[in-house]
């Protein structure tokens, strides 16, 4: 019989699962290819990928399609994509705040879709999911039911509703490890989390960028099976 | 004197007072955590993740990371917990919450509640609020009593978008406190200093006066000042930008 040691299998020495996933903030975005969809975490600014969304900014990844919460302010990371010419179609459920969006909306500089936050939220959780889609009441008797099909079961009418998936997703984070493991800080966890199950690509910017295993196990708010790619914020 | 923001947040917060767990909006709603007790009964919730919402705080203060909707810096309670918002939405879509309170541009006197969309001069979007008017126990609109044009926001019916249909139980304004119930705005409270004229003036939908020391029951008959309110409700089919029934795009639901 073999001798059982207490020190854990460390995956990368012995060639087996997860592999070093830290990458740069240009080589993640380098990755993302015109006509993506693309999935932008935070909320209101608070837990978005502030480096990342300034290096797309930059980048020559056009006709973009964003799906995120919010458009922020005018002043943050994601309001300048927004207005920079590379988000021809943007999806959110709250455009207040940044008057600047809704003015290329209406000149028809960018198509804006609006979807009730609990539906846009599970929808992306239904991708990740594997699931077909869901039942919902939110948005019966609103224009949010116009051309949806409906279906009654148990004397309650619902609409259903579709998963929404990405190409690609960009994540903010407070710690991460560099096997993908994330955790996160405050109200700054938001839509982070569901994003990172539902797209091709996921890449998560954190502020402290750790060895793996220097993270405690139960605080990981993503577990690293979610993640493509890890980048430590610059500065 | 009419109500100023913070005394319609005051209002709402005494209103809630006894509840255990309440979700606020953006906008005028926010301002109620300025004005509960971080350790009294209430819980306030927000769309962003968090239970036991505090007051503002300035940035230095402040928690790192530690906002509500709008992005702001707050103070929590001592017993506060972050989520992510599919957990933050599961508590309001599944009936977890007591109260919602939300801002409005419209609200009818059968309930309707209109307040995330101007054809062609606002996209503010609904945020959770769809979401909250579904899951909610009770829903109480906290707003201007008229637009920043002066017009009626209490009105017959809703011309703008819906938030959601006969979802609206008691509306609070400057000007004072309605129970919104069987096709009526019925008045249980004026603002300090208010004439019951000046709320039939500016008041569009049905209205009933129903002060403790209300005189008697007042018909639901709008006179002919409500009249000139009822016909600028009429829908137009198209409308200008400027149509004075309209909230500016500087409306309630734009964070502070």
């Amino acid at each position: 019989m073999s001798e059982i040691t207490a020190r854990p299998l460390d995956p990368v020495a012995a060639g087996v699962g997860p592999t070093d996933k830290e990458t740069t903030i240009a080589a993640a975005i380098a990755r993302i290819a015109p006509g993506s969809t693309v999935m932008i975490g935070g909320f209101m600014d608070i837990g978005a990928p502030h480096a990342l969304l300034d290096e797309l900014a930059g980048s020559s990844a056009g006709d973009l399609h964003v799906i995120a919460n919010d458009t922020a302010t005018p002043r943050t990371a994601l309001g300048r994509l927004l207005i920079s010419g590379l988000v021809t179609r943007l999806t959110v459920c709250y455009a207040g705040g940044n008057r600047a969006v809704q003015e290329l909306a209406r000149s028809g500089g960018l198509e804006l879709e609006f979807i009730p936050l609990g539906t846009l939220v599970e929808r992306i959780r239904a991708a990740g999911a594997g699931l077909g889609g869901f039942l919902t009441p939110t948005g019966l008797g609103t224009p949010m039911a116009e051309g949806k099909p409906t279906y009654d079961f148990n004397g309650q009418t619902y609409l259903v509703e579709e998963p929404l998936r990405a190409d690609v997703a960009l994540l903010g984070a407070f710690r991460g490890d560099r096997h993908g493991n994330l955790t996160y800080r405050g109200t700054a966890r938001n839509i982070n989390p569901v994003m990172a199950t539902a797209a091709g690509l996921v890449i998560a910017e954190v502020e402290q960028l750790f060895d793996a295993g220097d993270l405690d196990p139960g605080q990981v708010g993503t577990p690293s099976v979610f993640i493509d790619l890890v980048t430590e914020r610059p500065g | 004197m009419a109500w100023t923001s913070d005394g319609i947040a005051a209002r709402v917060a005494a209103e809630i007072a006894s509840e255990s767990v309440v979700s606020i909006g953006i906008g005028m709603p926010a301002r109620i955590a300025d004005h509960v007790d971080l350790k009294g009964p209430v819980m306030l919730h927000m769309e962003n993740g968090v239970l036991g919402l505090g007051p503002r705080e300035t940035a230095n203060k402040a928690a790192p990371d530690v906002s509500n909707a709008t992005g702001t810096p707050v103070a929590v309670r001592d017993d506060a917990a972050f989520f992510d918002i599919d957990l933050a939405v599961r508590m309001m879509r599944g009936g977890h919450i007591d109260v919602a309170v939300l801002g409005a541009m419209e609200v009818a006197h059968n309930g309707d509640l209109a307040g995330w969309r101007v054809p062609g001069a606002v996209d503010s979007g609904m945020g959770g609020a769809m979401d909250l008017v579904v899951g909610a126990r009770r829903v109480i609109v906290c707003m201007s009593h008229t637009s920043n044009d002066g017009a009626a926001k209490l009105v017959p019916y809703c011309r703008l978008p819906l938030t959601g249909r006969g979802v609206v139980d008691m509306v609070v304004t400057g000007l004072g406190v309605f129970a919104v119930r069987d096709g009526a705005f019925h008045l249980t409270e004026l603002a300090d200093e208010v004439e019951w004229d000046e709320v039939a003036a500016a008041t569009a939908g049905n209205l009933v006066d129903a002060r403790d020391d209300a005189p008697a029951p007042a018909p639901a008959e709008p006179d002919e000042e409500s009249e000139e309110l009822l016909a600028a409700a009429e829908p137009d089919g198209d409308r200008d930008d400027d149509d004075p029934y309209h909230d500016s795009p500087a409306g309630d639901h734009h964070p502070d």
